[in-house]
């Protein structure tokens, strides 16, 4: 019966360990010769810890302790412990009693899972190779988004994103009952401004003008460069005309619209025409068209805002 | 004080200092330090239509449980569970193998074979502990499987939970802290009407000792 044990074991394909209580190796399986190069009659009758030095460790030895006393099945990962097989490979380990009538013996199973390892961690790094091309392809997206609705210029929204923000303003403004205010704004005088001091100093305007816009309005508040030297602030729930006036005279009023160049000074100044949801319109189009024309109105009559 | 608020302190008392040596044990295997505690002891009575097993699990409303469960034999044959949040094991399973933990690790719930066995490794540890404090009390001899582990949504789980033929089950509330990251779980383990009055018993004598 022994024999047939011994060919049992020696056919299962993996390392098997059982040691008698005062841990002298009682059997060791060819698989575990093939694992360790050691010979099962090398190693059968010495301590456990002399045929396998790397397993002489303090919590091994505890645990084992606590097998043989409290009748635990202890499982050692692989993962978990490099060290406690001096291999190269990989082995998950798992240790139980076996009691007899007579005797208490201890069984060691050692299972190879190298080749499972080694496939995670190619996964892994599949993983990871996909997550990093996954972030540059949305860091690509995010600057296409921002080419298509932002102006290159000054940063603030373009006419594209300017129409998909109005038309949600406007139909908020609709469903809550409030007032949805559009401002048509330009440089004063841009033209002549950039035929006098060239494209470069035109260009340092318009980033001003947009700047100070953004800093002259409401947080909630949207500025937009809706083309060349024309601006439109979108200016949701307000509350009637005067707080449009506000804003008006805070952008027309503000001590810093200067732009300093070498030997000489510039003060920036604006026209602006305002129109009002519901009362000028109720689409997009329409209000435009009348802030437009309130802003023509302005220039002509040489004032800041007019209201149509 | 009343009767029950102290047995329920002597449990709790007695499961802190097993999860105590299963800390020292996951630390000095990990190399980390590792604390583990048990805040609250409570035992249900599952026949009583007011309780509400998720309120004891460690997700209150949605979320995967990561569970371990112990299957014991001889004098008692039941079942152990160890239930952690699913979305929290990830950084845990990095922490206990000191590997770094990158985000893009922990973006889905797909858990590695490395994974379970770190899971069964660290679960067998604890519920051995718990359960052989508890076979100890009863002064019962338990034997029992190696853990295995599965990943479920909480309402399979509770129904799983609820499927099971023990009126009475032990719950204890577990902390494990490894580096900066506390996780909070949940230990079921299944008892019988008579391992109830038993464990009762024990407990009323350690009172009894305490108080002499």
């Amino acid at each position: 019966m022994y024999n047939c044990c011994c060919e049992v074991l020696n056919s299962v394909n993996e390392g098997i360990i059982i040691v008698k209580e005062n841990l002298e190796v009682y059997s060791w399986n060819s698989y575990m010769e093939y694992i360790t190069n050691i010979k099962g009659s090398s190693a059968i009758g010495n301590n456990l810890y002399t045929v396998l030095p790397s397993l002489n460790k303090n919590y091994f030895k505890k645990t084992v302790h606590n097998i043989l006393n409290d009748g635990y099945t202890m499982f050692f990962s692989a993962a978990m412990h490099r060290d406690l097989m001096d291999t190269e490979e990989n082995y998950n380990i798992k240790i139980s009693k076996i009691q007899d009538k007579n005797n208490t013996f201890m069984l060691l199973e050692f299972h190879n899972v190298t080749g499972q390892m080694a496939q995670i961690k190619q996964l892994k790094k599949y993983i990871k190779e996909l997550y990093n091309v996954n972030k540059e392809l949305k860091k690509k997206e995010k600057v296409i988004e921002n080419l298509a609705y932002y102006d290159q210029l000054t940063g603030i929204a373009n006419r594209t994103l300017f129409y998909i923000l109005a038309e949600k303003y406007l139909q908020n403004a609709k469903r809550n009952g409030s007032l949805l205010g559009i401002m048509f704004i330009d440089i004063d005088k841009f033209k002549s401004i950039n035929d006098t001091y060239g494209h470069q100093i035109g260009d340092k305007i318009i980033i001003k003008a947009a700047n100070i816009l953004k800093e002259a309005t409401r947080e909630s508040d949207i500025v937009v460069r809706y083309g060349g030297d024309e601006f439109i602030v979108i200016l949701p729930n307000i509350k009637d005309i005067s707080d449009c006036k506000i804003v008006a005279s805070k952008i027309n009023n503000r001590t810093g619209n200067i732009v300093y160049m070498k030997d000489k000074e510039i003060k920036l100044s604006f026209s602006m025409g305002i129109s009002i949801y519901p009362n000028d319109g109720d689409n997009i189009d329409k209000l435009i068209g009348k802030a437009d024309k309130a802003m023509y109105i302005a220039k002509r009559n040489d004032e800041d805002v007019h209201y149509y | 004080m009343n009767k029950s608020s102290i047995r329920y302190d002597i449990l709790k008392e007695v499961f802190n200092i097993s999860a105590g040596k299963a800390a020292n044990l996951l630390s000095e295997i990990t190399g980390k330090k590792i604390i583990l505690k048990i805040p609250d002891v409570t035992i249900l009575d599952r026949t009583k239509s007011n309780i509400e097993l998720t309120d004891y699990l460690p997700i209150k409303f949605s979320g995967a449980l990561m569970v371990s469960t112990i299957s014991f034999k001889e004098n008692l044959a039941g079942k152990a569970n160890l239930i952690f949040p699913a979305e929290k094991m990830k950084t845990f399973i990095q922490l206990c193998l000191n590997e770094e933990v990158y985000d893009e690790d922990n973006l889905s719930l797909d858990f590695t074979d490395i994974d379970f066995d770190v899971i069964r490794e660290i679960g067998n540890i604890i519920l051995n502990c718990i359960l052989g404090e508890t076979s100890n009390l009863l002064d019962i001899k338990l034997q029992y499987s190696l853990p295995e582990v599965k990943v479920y949504n909480q309402i399979t789980f509770t129904k799983a939970i609820y499927e099971k033929e023990y009126q009475h089950i032990l719950v204890l509330f577990i902390t494990f802290i490894i580096d900066n990251t506390e996780i909070e779980g949940t230990i079921i383990v299944d008892l019988a009407l008579q391992s109830l009055n038993e464990l009762l018993r024990k407990i009323d004598l350690i009172e009894a000792d305490t108080y002499v």
